[in-house]
């Protein structure tokens, strides 16, 4: 009830800021110098990785454009570090972001969600019944599972066989079932084909997991069931399993490892040739962009929205952007601290337009490190350059193998060091 | 206010390496410095101010920068990342955003 109340009161406080707006653009129309410097109006949808980013960086860039960003939930719990939640050695409240920090960064801030996006009148319809116009739209709303895909397996399901691959009440939940489980229970983790979100994560998770196991429940043992044969990192998580993991099974796809279907009330993995009973089941689905991105018609037969790599505008709708998960990014992996790149490289591309300049060749990086125990760390990393064809790479590469155990602590420290820094550059 | 700064800095100093330095632009294109230098706050924190683990980099100067960026890049210097990260950039680029970021 509170809750309720507290989003319409938010939304009253946003219409009355609408309206302020409104009559600053009336006064710009009639001639008169607006103060502000009104030059255009940005709608961002999505308040995560990537569009919390863009919200932040195009005020920054230019602080005249009048930035709306629109996100359902209150809080944003980051899927970075909520591995190490699943291990037992990081908190929910230490991955849980508010919206204060966007605010006072001068974005107006909407909680509600979008419903519809008319890309030719350039307004959108929310589920709180306002309509809002914009003269840019930047879009990162993230994944949603391809469920229709796998026999078996629901929205209901997730309640039984949980995915985790989107942070907060479903971490929660899979964390319970791990702490609930008797020691010699076996744990399955499936993990998907490609392109998913983050390349490196079922992987990290396994080892996490596999660190709770192995320190709480030593009897118990882990199977990874893969629907590919090789996979980020590989050989450094390899590495890293045959120093402190006896407990990891890892499957390989052209060894039957693909779970094709699911039997969520017994907790099943169905493949090609075997049924593996578990007495705790992570599946994590094949993905698509967020369902919003398929109802404003900017996905293609792929399921996924492909972009201009220099703008990140749609080349199916003009004037809308996409980026993060969503957006078919070649070269790029789906990673957060590549949305939060891509976020910027869009800012600066969407201040140029709405100033009528031409936008510049944009350079991005991505650094994703994982965590193999919490004192032993990995990474890999890449700096790009934009072209007609995707993103080049100019530099980059994963962590040396055969490294001794100082280094791995290093690059551990570092992964914490990125989790406190990103996220204040992107919530703070 | 720095905001401001840094955008006009960017458009400058790119302009300035495309005026001085038509080899870096033959090799390189034209880019945003304050694009690549907004993309080290991910480890190196909001204007390279960190909240720890990682150094931060609002003490260095800009020529402190820039050494640094070469030695990582050459591996004179030894590092975890920063190796992989910093051979990304021309010598124009290190010298930019080395402006942006130093003292
Ligand atoms: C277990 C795990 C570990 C990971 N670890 C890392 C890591 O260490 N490093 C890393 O870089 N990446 C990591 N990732 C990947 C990272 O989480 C994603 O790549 C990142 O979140 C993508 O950002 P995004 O903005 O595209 O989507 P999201 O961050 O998912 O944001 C989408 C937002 O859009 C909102 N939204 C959706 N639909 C609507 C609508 N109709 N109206 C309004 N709002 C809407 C959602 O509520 C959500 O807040 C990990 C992922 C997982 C699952
Ligand atoms: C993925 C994380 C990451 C990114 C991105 C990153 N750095 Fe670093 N940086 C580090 C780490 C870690 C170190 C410590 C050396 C090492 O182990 O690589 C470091 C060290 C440095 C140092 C030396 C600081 C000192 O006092 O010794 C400088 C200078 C520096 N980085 C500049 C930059 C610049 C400029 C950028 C952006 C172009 C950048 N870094 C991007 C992680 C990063």
């Amino acid at each position: 009830m509170s809750k309720h109340s507290a989003t319409r009161n938010t939304r009253r406080e946003f219409l009355q800021l609408v309206g302020a707006a409104g009559v600053v653009s009336a006064l710009t129309l009639t001639g008169r110098v607006s103060l502000a410097g009104s030059s255009g109006r940005v709608v961002v949808v999505g308040g995560g990785f990537g569009g919390a980013t863009a919200a932040r960086y195009v005020k920054k860039f230019d602080p005249g454009i009048d930035v709306t960003l629109i996100e359902p939930n209150i809080e944003y719990v980051t899927c970075p570090f909520s591995n190490a939640v699943l291990g037992g050695i990081r908190e929910m409240t230490a991955i849980t972001h508010a919206y204060k920090g966007l605010s006072k960064a001068g974005v107006k801030v909407l909680h509600d969600s979008v419903s519809a996006v008319d890309p030719v009148k350039k307004t959108l319809a929310t589920k709180g019944g306002d309509s809002i116009a914009y003269d840019r739209l930047i879009m990162s709303p993230g994944v949603d599972f391809r469920f229709e895909d796998v026999p078996g397996y629901d929205e209901a399901a997730t309640r039984m066989v949980p995915h985790a691959w989107k942070a907060g009440q479903q971490t929660v939940n899979l964390r319970r079932q791990l702490m609930a489980m008797d020691d010699g229970g076996l744990v399955i983790i499936a993990s998907p084909g490609n392109p998913f979100r983050c390349p490196p994560g079922p992987y990290e998770r396994a080892s996490l997991i596999a660190y709770y196991l192995k320190h709480n429940k030593p009897r118990s043992k882990l199977l990874l069931l893969d629907a590919k044969s090789k996979f980020s990192k590989m050989p450094l998580f390899l590495e890293g399993w045959a120093i402190h993991y006896k407990n990891i099974e890892w499957v390989a796809g052209d060894k039957g490892g693909e779970v094709i279907e699911v039997d969520a009330k017994n907790r099943v993995a169905i493949t090609d040739f075997d049924k593996h009973k578990a007495a705790v089941f992570n599946f994590i689905p094949p993905q698509k962009a967020g369902a919003i991105a398929h109802g404003a018609g900017l996905t293609d037969k792929s399921g996924w929205c492909p972009v201009d790599f220099s703008t990140f505008e749609s080349t199916i709708h003009k004037g809308i952007h996409v980026i993060g998960d969503a957006a078919i990014v070649t070269g790029m992996p789906k990673s957060g601290n590549a949305a939060n790149s891509q976020a910027k490289a869009c800012a600066v591309a969407v201040a140029a337009l709405l100033k009528g300049d031409e936008p510049t060749t944009p350079m991005t990086s991505n650094t994703c490190y994982s965590l193999i125990t919490p004192e032993y760390g990995i990474s890999v990393t890449a700096v790009w350059t934009a072209s007609p064809d995707g993103y080049k790479k100019n530099s980059g590469g994963v962590s040396p193998k055969g490294q001794d155990a100082a280094f791995r602590k290093l690059e551990a420290t570092y992964a914490r060091g990125w989790y406190a820094n990103i996220s204040r550059d992107i919530w703070g | 206010m720095t905001n401001n700064r840094l955008v006009a800095l960017a458009a400058s100093v790119a302009a300035a390496a495309f005026l001085a330095c038509p080899a870096a632009v033959q090799a390189g294109g034209q880019f945003n410095a304050a694009l690549i230098a907004s993309n080290c706050a991910v480890c190196h924190g909001p204007g390279g101010n960190s909240a720890g683990f990682t150094p931060s980099l609002d003490k260095l100067t800009k020529e402190e920068i820039a050494d640094n960026l070469r030695k990582f890049r050459s591996g004179e210097k030894p590092s975890t990342i920063m190796r992989r990260f910093a051979k990304g950039f021309s010598d124009a680029q290190v010298d930019a955003i080395a402006a942006q970021l130093g003292k």
